[in-house]
């Protein structure tokens, strides 16, 4: 097959030891040989946000879904879309990404029964309920003609060929343990996103790796993270999507015991 | 077919530096400086313990020592594992703003690290500055790290100046009041602790950290899971 595309998800060493579930999420759509939709999520998992692995579901589905229905609507008409993802990219598709996130969380809450909290003046607090769901989205629709990714908050799209390592998107880093939210007012003004022609045919091998900053964080710096990068693209050249799939599991259990100890998650589309 | 190896580069658990930032003026000198002492050295095995809970944080601590000047005692970042802590002694004036300097310059990309936990900043004072402390304290708080660190003051006694103190940690309840070397002790005990609360690795939205937590006054050590000592119970009987 040209194209594969696989993942996985692990609780982090320190979540292991604390007793905290996994808050990240992926999710991958494969339509047909041509188009892959990937995204990744990063619930925050501070005290503040209890429910942050259902905020960080939603948000891959919501990436997922938002980018099919984009795709069904311009059926056919690819350099419309891509015109309109170039220039609406990081406003009109990260705000209704954002409201269908919070419309979402919203659903979940009250499907849940959960306890909507009330603001000063006594009314409900739709704020304070997004807060207890924030998380991160990392997403890249990958067709034959173009790609489009999308960041809000912290984590990694890396491309990879022969030639070497590069972010596909740049985000700007926040020091420490913070990071933009979709759960924040107006969270689309922090969104950033890049669209790029390609031709699929060529550049080949290539691999596309989402990642949450748990991966990054657990390597020395940033050359060894890209080394990585370029060290799981050589390993799927040579063994194969499998091998490395069948193992990727364990590496990443490991990558969190020996580094930074948070979960994490690393989505891949390899193109042999 | 045998079992691949782990691709990737050099793994490595994140670094978090904690700072004492002891007065040693004059004023320190007697029961203070002694209490000082005592209660960070008593500090070192829980420290220790703490770190060994949490292999994925890598805690180094360093002391900051200032009166007339200031100076390192630790000349480089010393792992918790490996750090004793040298008994200060008290003389001179209060130049607080030199100390700001030194540790500016600490806090500085490099040498501190871009993928560090935010790093843990506990200033000791019973006094006013007698130098210039504004512009390198502004110049600390410029620093990338400078306004992540957490920062945490311990105001000793009648004649702390809580007003300085407020300017470096950005809130007032991080303000310690440590009017009796019980307090003293207490207060000490509890800054220690702001290590492990900083080592988890749980994420906070920027713009909740920028306002302080859950709310405008909040202090960001709360939305951290940490919870602020009681201050009323042990200020009672001898007052400094």
């Amino acid at each position: 097959m040209a194209r594969i595309v696989f993942g996985e998800s692990v609780q982090g060493a320190s979540h292991i030891r604390s007793g905290r579930e996994c808050q990240d999420s992926l999710k991958k759509v494969e339509r047909g040989e041509d188009t892959v939709i990937l995204a990744v999520a990063d619930g925050h998992g501070s005290d503040a946000c209890p429910y942050s692995r259902t905020g960080a579901d939603i948000a891959v589905n919501v990436f997922c879904k938002i980018m099919e229905d984009y795709l069904d609507t311009y059926a056919d008409r690819t350099d419309m879309l891509l015109t309109f993802l170039k220039r609406e990219g990081d406003t009109k598709v990260a705000q209704a990404i954002e409201a269908e996130w919070k419309r979402r969380v919203l659903k979940a809450h009250a499907n849940h029964k959960r306890e909507v909290p009330l603001d000063p003046e006594g009314e409900k607090d739709s704020e304070a309920v997004y807060r207890m769901y924030g998380s991160t989205l990392l997403g890249l629709a990958l067709t034959e003609e173009f790609l489009f990714a999308f960041q809000l908050g912290d984590g990694d799209i890396m491309e990879v060929t022969g030639k070497g390592v590069q972010s596909v998107i740049e985000a700007d880093k926040i020091l420490g343990t913070e990071t933009h939210s979709l759960s924040r007012a107006e969270a689309w003004r922090k969104a950033i996103t890049c669209t790029a022609r390609r031709d699929g045919k060529r550049r080949r091998p290539l691999l596309y790796m989402l990642s949450t900053d748990g991966m990054a964080n657990s390597y020395k710096n940033g050359d060894e993270f890209c080394k990585t990068c370029a060290d799981y693209y050589a390993l799927l050249r040579k063994h194969g999507a499998k091998a490395v799939s069948d193992s990727l599991r364990g590496w990443l259990k490991e990558t969190s015991e020996l580094g930074c100890g948070d979960d994490i998650t690393v989505l891949m589309a390899y193109y042999s | 077919m045998a079992a691949l190896k782990r691709p990737g580069g050099e793994l490595a658990s994140r670094p978090l530096h904690f700072f004492w930032i002891v007065d040693c003026s004059g004023s320190m000198r007697g029961e203070k400086i002694g209490t000082v002492n005592h209660a960070i050295q008593s500090t070192i095995p829980e420290m220790v313990a703490a770190a060994e809970n949490n292999p994925n944080a890598q805690l180094m601590i360093r002391t900051l020592k200032f009166s007339t000047g200031a100076s390192w005692v630790t000349s480089s970042p010393v792992n918790v594992e490996d750090f004793a802590w040298d008994d200060l002694e008290a003389d001179g004036v209060t130049d607080l703003g030199k100390a700001f300097e030194l540790l500016a310059a600490q806090l500085t990309i490099p040498p501190m690290s871009d993928r560090a936990l935010p790093p843990v900043l506990v200033l000791l004072s019973d006094g006013q500055p007698t130098d210039d402390y504004k512009k390198s304290l502004e110049e600390l708080k410029k620093l990338p790290w400078g306004k992540k660190a957490v920062k945490i003051a311990i105001s000793i006694g009648q004649d702390a100046d809580d007003t300085v103190l407020e300017e470096f940690t950005g809130n007032r309840e991080l303000v310690l009041q440590a009017n009796n070397a019980a307090a003293l002790t207490k207060m000490i005990k509890w800054a220690s602790t702001a290590a492990s609360l900083v080592s988890a690795p749980a994420s906070i939205a920027a713009d909740e950290a920028a306002e302080g937590g859950t709310g405008a006054d909040t202090p960001v050590i709360v939305s951290m899971g940490g919870r602020l000592p009681d201050q009323d119970d042990i200020q009672d009987g001898d007052v400094w």
